[in-house]
């Protein structure tokens, strides 16, 4: 495909410009956005290329001031369209093992209010002598001491920014975690918006950087109005009104869940500026968990506190196949994500609609304070919900089932108790401030704790008492780590038992990179496919061009940036066209469309390559053991099934089966023809090789 | 006595979720961008462990001060027949003395100091449907206040 230019002039949708931050010296210069915006658009593919451009060599510790993030918008943020004020940050992982490259997205109304200031996005460098913060005000930059935020929790940081900067700036902010260089460490912006899953607060913590603060009297124009004005009254579907609005005004009573919960009254949600998707995920009238005075508080949730805290309270760590659930307007993995509009003579329906209560550990009853206190904790210290919640307590409770803490070699300081959520509180309290026995190693993260305890003891051992949906007994690891120091997420073992087509799909997705590809990229396609390869998914060309599908609208998703909850919609195949059109003025089709995501990609692989050393041995290796145990249907992989698929995946990209590296023709075919150079210069070009023999399963002794 | 103008309905009916649509689709409609000089209504988000946001956009009063103070009256500063009070932006100077004349707070006129204007909200009256900040609004948390609310807060529960 030839090279489109997308256009003659830096469309009124971006700022123009990107933020140079050298933390050490103060100093600060400015990369145009155009230089990069016509090839990569913006978000994670731009950051991409930015990373590969100005970080030279990248294999440097997470916890050190030659880690550069970046913090890249969309050229979306900004212009009205819903669901479009989310951002990307990318750099070297603190939470990852190994160490390395990997991004985040995060909502909230910064990324906007950056745009209005002048800047599409910055990236940071260096370190600073003591704890900053940043202040971008319009054309302003200035580095101002952080002292008297130090310590102070999320909320109270925003709340004195606000104070200083007025209710129309916005932050992004860490916690007492990120200071204290948990590797669980978000960057938190507005209600809850975080960077989470990669440890950056961490990093910024090391960086003695505690805020960045934004303020602008810029303006942002989208390239069709009216073509806003249409895709926001889209969205608006179910039309809004008493109906819907009237359910959610009143109060939920948690009586009907279980125990004497306190009620509180459940509100929409908007992450971002414009957002009228209308997520059901504010909990307003929380007694504060914090406040010895009994303060309430308005709690945001979205996976964690929405799906499971509301939705199923009373089966948080369900062990079992934890089917997804129908929403408004929402994207489905597969037909049984819409039960309403499934055939109800489908003989797969219940399959499709049946939930697997498995193993239940009841972390919110009675009284829905030990979750709470959880939630509140991660949201005031910024730590990363899914982490603490689906990795670190399930493993403490599945440790203590097994008896693996008896023999008292494990020692809390506190003896456990699920029933008391000032024990959770004590726990994160250990992490985050890094105190008791046990602080320093869980501040180092689950994964790493495991390790230094003793992963054979501490993270393999099999938790017993999980049963399949036939009543069998199936074995899963007491830890739910699945790759690259990543708890399980659609992986098919521990929270989220789904089909192995899926979870070999989503395996692949990790498997490649060095995270899950959060929402956008969990997978879809269609039910007629499902049919043809849910009995041998592995074999299956049809699932790999799914799961291609979902690695590029995760590019997309990232890069204009949208949300996870939106993107891809079945009930809009062109929401892409239509919002970058809309935004940027641009005819794009499909295809050009999926040439920049797959370019946004090999970049990322670029990187992985370049930095960190990634080969085939490597990933598959790092993804192939989870998926040995049984998923709730009893079903797992074996080593050439799995290879059998990884060669489908490097075949349909034009990578090398032996190493995993993209050919010269596959950099070429998305123009990074530079990049070839590169790794022809590093003897990284991999040329055929028909004797390629594959490895022999590393878990066979 | 107050001609009508933009209502945030009670928290009880319902909640505003801060998204911000009205303030964004003003700008956009009347100006054709986004940004925090420019549209007619404002959020102020409220405290994040809240979550309790607030909307502000100008009642139209019967003395309307802005419009007594503006040196180009009638020619920038204008009051149509039906008691709105609005701005003719070509012929505003962007002096701000509306602003500082505006008896509330925050005043609802919205400066822009880089272009010389200001902004308020004119009740979109010359726009087909009605105010778009109340098209938009997602919760329906915002009206008229001449209309009465669909339905009255004591019956649908609210917080207990």
């Amino acid at each position: 495909m030839a090279k489109k230019k997308l256009f003659d002039k830096l469309p009124s949708c971006y700022a123009g410009k990107i933020l140079k931050i050298d933390l050490t010296t103060k100093t600060t210069s400015i990369i145009p956005t155009e230089k990069y915006a016509g090839d990569y658009i913006g978000g994670r593919a731009l950051a991409n290329r930015l990373y590969w451009d100005e970080v030279k060599d990248g294999n440097v510790p997470a916890l050190s001031a030659e880690n550069t993030l970046i913090y890249m918008n969309g050229p979306m943020s900004g212009t009205g369209l819903p669901y479009s004020g989310r951002a990307v940050m990318t750099g070297i992982s603190a939470k990852n093992i190994p160490e390395q490259y990997t991004h985040s997205s995060c909502g909230g109304y910064f990324g906007t209010v950056l745009k209005w200031a002048g800047y599409d996005g910055f990236m940071i460098t260096g370190k600073a002598d003591s704890l900053t913060y940043i202040v971008i005000d319009d054309d302003k930059v200035s580095f101002e001491d952080a002292s008297e935020l130090k310590g102070a929790y999320v909320q109270a940081t925003q709340e004195k920014l606000f104070e200083k900067y007025g209710r129309q700036s916005s932050s992004l902010v860490i916690g007492p975690a990120g200071e204290n260089c948990c590797r669980h460490a978000s960057i938190v912006t507005h209600a809850d918006s975080a960077f989470a899953k990669p440890g950056f607060g961490a990093v910024w913590g090391y960086k003695n950087l505690k805020a960045v603060v934004a303020r602008g009297t810029g303006t942002i124009a989208p390239a069709d109005v009216d073509a806003v004005l249409k895709i926001h009254a889209w969205e608006d579907n179910p039309p809004k009104g008493v109906p819907e609005t009237g359910e959610v005004l009143n109060s939920i009573d948690f009586l009907e869940f279980s125990g004497p919960a306190e009620p509180y009254r459940q509100v929409f949600n908007a992450c971002n500026p414009a957002c009228n998707h209308r997520c059901m995920i504010t909990r307003m009238g929380v007694k504060n968990p914090l406040d010895p005075n009994g303060g309430k508080v308005s709690m945001v949730g979205k996976c964690l506190d929405e799906q499971i805290c509301i939705m199923r309270a009373d089966n948080f760590f369900a062990f079992g196949a934890y089917i997804d659930f129908p929403r408004q307007n929402k994207p489905g993995n597969y037909k049984w994500m819409f039960p309403q509009v499934a055939d109800p003579e489908d003989p797969l329906l219940d399959k499709y609609t049946q939930q697997y209560d498995g193993n239940l550990l009841n972390m919110w009853g009675p009284d829905f304070n030990f979750g709470t206190m959880i939630n509140w904790c991660c949201n005031e210290y910024g730590l990363d919900k899914w982490d603490i919640g689906f990795w670190l307590f399930t493993w403490i409770y599945q440790c203590q089932e097994e008896g693996l803490f008896d023999d008292g070699k494990v020692d809390f300081g506190r003896p456990i108790d699920f029933e008391d959520p000032q024990w959770a509180k004590y726990i994160l309290d250990c992490m985050v401030y890094r105190q008791g026995p046990m602080g320093d190693l869980l501040a180092e993260g689950v994964g790493r704790m495991i390790r230094a305890l003793g992963k054979e003891k501490y993270g393999d051992t099999l938790r017993h008492g999980i049963f399949t949906r036939d009543g069998e007994e199936r074995l899963t690891p007491v830890s739910w780590e699945a790759s690259w120091g990543e708890p399980s997420h659609w992986q098919g073992r521990g929270f989220q038992g789904c089909e192995k087509n899926i979870w070999a799909s989503m395996n692949l997705v990790n498997m490649i990179g060095a995270r899950d590809e959060a929402g956008g990229g969990h997978s879809h396609d269609s039910y007629e496919n499902y049919l043809t390869y849910k009995d041998d998914p592995c074999h299956s060309p049809l699932l790999i061009q799914a799961t291609i599908q979902n690695n590029r609208r995760s590019e997309m998703k990232d890069t204009l940036v949208l949300c996870e909850y939106k993107d891809p919609d079945p009930g809009r195949p062109n929401l892409e066209i239509d919002f970058i059109k809309a935004a940027m003025g641009v005819d794009m089709t499909k295809e050009e469309i999926d040439h920049i995501a797959d370019r946004g990609k090999l970049l990322e692989r670029a990187i992985l390559m370049r930095d960190h050393g990634r080969i085939r041995d490597m990933e598959v290796a790092e993804v192939y053991p989870w998926m040995t145990y049984e998923d709730p249907w009893g079903q797992t992989v074996t080593w050439d099934e799995w290879n059998d698929f990884v060669d489908l995946y490097y075949q349909a990209y034009n990578w090398d089966l032996a190493t995993g590296w993209p050919t010269r023709e596959a950099w070429e075919a998305v123009e990074l023809d530079d990049i070839a150079e590169f790794f022809a210069e590093k003897g990284k070009i991999p040329v055929a090789n028909p004797n390629y023999v594959r490895r022999p399963d590393p878990l066979q002794k | 006595m107050k001609h009508d103008h933009i209502v945030q309905y009670p928290d009880e009916y319902s909640h505003c979720i801060g998204c911000s649509s009205c303030e964004l689709f003003c700008a956009l409609v009347h100006d054709g961008v986004t940004g925090p000089c420019h549209g007619g209504i404002k959020v102020e988000l409220g405290r994040l462990d809240q979550l309790k946001h607030k909307v502000y956009a100008c009642e139209h009063c019967e003395d309307h001060p802005c419009y007594e103070a503006c040196p180009k009256k009638d020619k920038a500063m204008c009051v149509d027949e039906n008691g709105i009070v609005y701005i003719n932006e070509e012929e505003c100077i962007g002096c701000g003395l509306c602003a500082k004349k505006c008896k509330l707070t925050p005043s609802r006129i919205t400066m822009d100091k880089k272009n010389k204007k200001a902004h308020k909200c004119d009740l979109c009256r010359t726009r087909e449907g009605g105010p778009q900040c109340i098209k938009e609004c997602p919760v329906v948390c915002l009206g008229l206040a001449s209309d009465p609310l669909p339905y009255d807060p004591k019956t649908l529960g609210g917080a207990k």
